[in-house]
């Protein structure tokens, strides 16, 4: 019992094992058939989360993750409109994600205000930016490009597996690695327990931050480009809410709210989490504004468990 | 030349300076007081004085979202933050459509019903907040996805209007009313802003606010029950959502599944920008009011300059981002802490 509540990551993991097991025996093979689609909505949002982890790892939020996923993806898909091929149009994409999470931190960090806040405001930015020019519309990728090589690998599907679920396994892996055994990762943890002791000691804090914002941005902004790669179009309301998904499952997941303790793959068990419910929900035909209710019950409920429980459950 | 009074007039501008810098650039709201003046005289200026006959709507609009925004700088103010307002708006809503349509027990009973429940959310934000220790943050980030859900299926995805035998009711009418000219919400909502001025400046449980937030452990070992002035400021929050819930129903006749989506970051922009704080100790009620109205007044303002509705999501975020950029900078080079 001790080994399975030992970490911050067990209560997630111990609900993904749970409920993976539960809705199979449920719901049956339709449950099996759906997994393909689960799992590539696991990696949607599971890249968006672990950019989020390392952004509250490191003591901040970034709420401008939903309107970056749509903004980025929808200059994607403009620039592929405009015929200058895949490659060079998503490296510019990218390019464009990674200035805005350096704009997020230079301003959080450099001005000293609060990052909720600063995100607040790009939140409604991108999101005014993305309405304005889809005008409540889709903007599609055009007919010929689709079958291209690059949108194939970003949004395609081989042996029945999307290349997203690959995708978001090498992101997961390369992070877990970054935030575990390079110098970076242990700055993340650094700046996010103890701000003035890192700086102290000669972290640079405000360098630190101003990375894991970009990570966060140019993660968010990736997710959005494959998900519009796979859907061949971006909407009015891609993503919307999706930063208070990402919050709740890297919550969820284990990662502190204030900083300074979780793991990125935590945080993708959340996103297991929260998206098997889905799922679940949906294919046992149940309401699925149930969804909300669920999650946000599943969110105060797990961390409130930590609460209750403190001796049971570890906080580290 | 030497006048006689040369010795005070050196001395005048030096003293003069330093109640403009302490008194009037040095409080929270001298930002969104300047904004207020730029805004309207921008709007003004731009339609030649057409937009001046717009502003009886603009404050129709902005008296339920202003109502909100006093709760939420007042818990702001406590170092707590309550991101379920628009959902708790849109669940009061369906709570006093519903008990007038299945229990039937007239108009002020289901009006007292869906504030009660408004309040009971509140309380529970605040229980789980400071018994459980779960950030608050966190725990209306849940409230707002419950709430919003039962929202969602209580109205089917659709929406639910007042029953047609309440709709001529004395009360009802009367907030959908206008006194000369003024809107009875509007002049709800200046009664609750001066209330609530009161409540903050002159009374213990402000000062207590204020203190909770400022330093919860010294406030505790002054012998403050840091818990239940949270709880407190928690119930008032979502009771005035929950009554701008109420006070819109009466007004617009239903309530939609989407109402009140956004609100929460609208009022907590709206109180920053009018001088709150997202760590508490500093706030003020008069200051999130006119937030409130420079946000309103910028949604009206650009749909009769022509501008697609879009702008006005894009320009809250550069409002804000702005607001707090030049008050953090006039800080800094006046010396003054924030």
């Amino acid at each position: 019992m001790r080994v399975l509540t030992a970490r911050r990551e067990s209560i997630a993991a111990l609900s993904v094992v749970l409920l993976f097991a539960l809705l199979a025996v449920l719901i049956g093979v339709a449950w099996f058939n759906n997994l393909p689609s689960l799992l590539r909505d696991i990696s949607w949002l599971g890249i968006v989360a672990i950019g989020q982890a390392v952004v509250i790892i490191s003591g901040e939020f970034d709420l401008s993750v939903g309107s970056v996923y749509a903004f980025v993806s929808l200059i994607f898909v403009m620039l592929l409109n405009a015929d200058i091929g895949p490659l060079p149009a998503l490296l510019l994409a990218l390019l464009l994600a990674a200035l805005i999470g350096y704009v997020n931190g230079i301003l959080t960090w450099r001005l000293k205000l609060p990052s909720l806040l600063i995100t607040l405001g790009f939140l409604f930015i991108y999101r005014g930016l993305v309405e304005y020019v889809t005008g409540g519309y889709a903007l599609v990728i055009p007919d010929e490009i689709r079958g291209s090589f690059w949108i194939q690998l970003l949004g395609g599907k081989s042996f029945g597996l999307h290349h997203a679920v690959l995708i978001c396994a090498i992101i997961l892996a390369a992070f877990t690695f970054v935030m575990a055994r390079t110098r970076f990762g242990s700055h993340i943890y650094a700046v996010g327990g103890d701000a003035t002791a890192a700086l102290a000691t000669g972290v640079p804090v405000g360098w630190v931050k101003i990375r894991a914002f970009m990570i966060s941005a140019v993660l968010a902004g990736f997710a959005g480009i494959i998900t519009a790669s796979n859907l061949s179009s971006v909407s009015t309301t891609t993503a919307t809410a999706m930063e208070f998904e990402a919050i709740a499952a890297t919550i969820i997941g284990g990662c502190a709210l204030l900083g300074g303790a979780g793991t990125v793959w935590g945080a993708l068990l959340g996103v297991a989490t929260l998206l098997a419910l889905k799922h679940g929900l949906i294919l046992q035909g149940i309401n699925i504004f149930a969804y909300q209710i669920v999650l946000g019950l599943c969110l105060v409920g797990l961390v409130a468990i930590r609460g209750v429980f403190p001796k049971m459950f570890a906080s580290h | 030349m030497v006048r006689p009074n040369d010795d005070a007039r050196s001395g005048a501008p030096g003293r003069l300076a330093l109640i403009i810098r302490t008194r009037l650039l040095g409080r929270v709201e001298t930002g969104v007081v300047i904004g207020t003046l730029l805004i309207v005289l921008f709007f003004v200026a731009s339609t030649n004085g057409v937009w001046l006959n717009s502003i009886p709507s603009v404050l129709r609009v902005a008296a339920p979202i202003g109502v909100i925004a006093i709760g939420q700088a007042l818990l702001m103010t406590s170092g707590e933050v309550d991101l379920s307002v628009g959902s708790v708006f849109a669940v009061a809503g369906v709570v006093f459509i519903w008990t007038m349509d299945t229990l039937a027990i007239g108009v002020v009973p289901s009006m007292l019903l869906a504030l009660a429940t408004a309040c009971a959310i509140g309380f529970l934000n605040g229980v789980l907040t400071v018994r459980f220790r779960v950030p608050s943050m966190i725990v209306t980030l849940g409230g707002m996805f419950v709430y919003r859900g039962i929202a969602y299926i209580s109205t089917q995805g659709f929406s639910l209007s007042i029953p047609r035998e309440y709709r001529r009711d004395f009360v009802v009418q009367f907030l959908k009313d206008r006194v000369f000219d003024i809107n009875v919400t509007f002049i709800i909502l200046l009664i609750l802003t001066a209330a609530f001025v009161f409540v903050l400046a002159r009374t213990r449980f402000g000062s207590h606010v204020l203190a909770v937030g400022g330093e919860p452990s010294a406030a505790l070992a002054n012998g403050i029950p840091v818990n239940a002035v949270k709880t407190k400021a928690f119930v008032i929050c979502s009771g005035l959502a929950g009554l701008a819930g109420i006070m819109t129903v009466c007004q617009e006749g239903s309530v939609y599944s989407t109402s009140g989506v956004k609100m929460e970051l609208e009022t907590i922009a709206a109180a920053v920008i009018g001088g709150c704080t997202l760590s508490g100790g500093i706030g003020s009620i008069w200051g999130p009011i006119l937030g409130v109205f420079v946000l309103s007044s910028l949604k009206g303002g650009l749909m009769m300059m022509g501008a697609p509705t879009s702008w006005y999501i894009a320009l809250v975020g550069a409002i804000l981002i702005g607001f707090l950029v030049v008050s953090k900078l006039m800080h800094q080079r006046m010396g003054l802490s924030n």
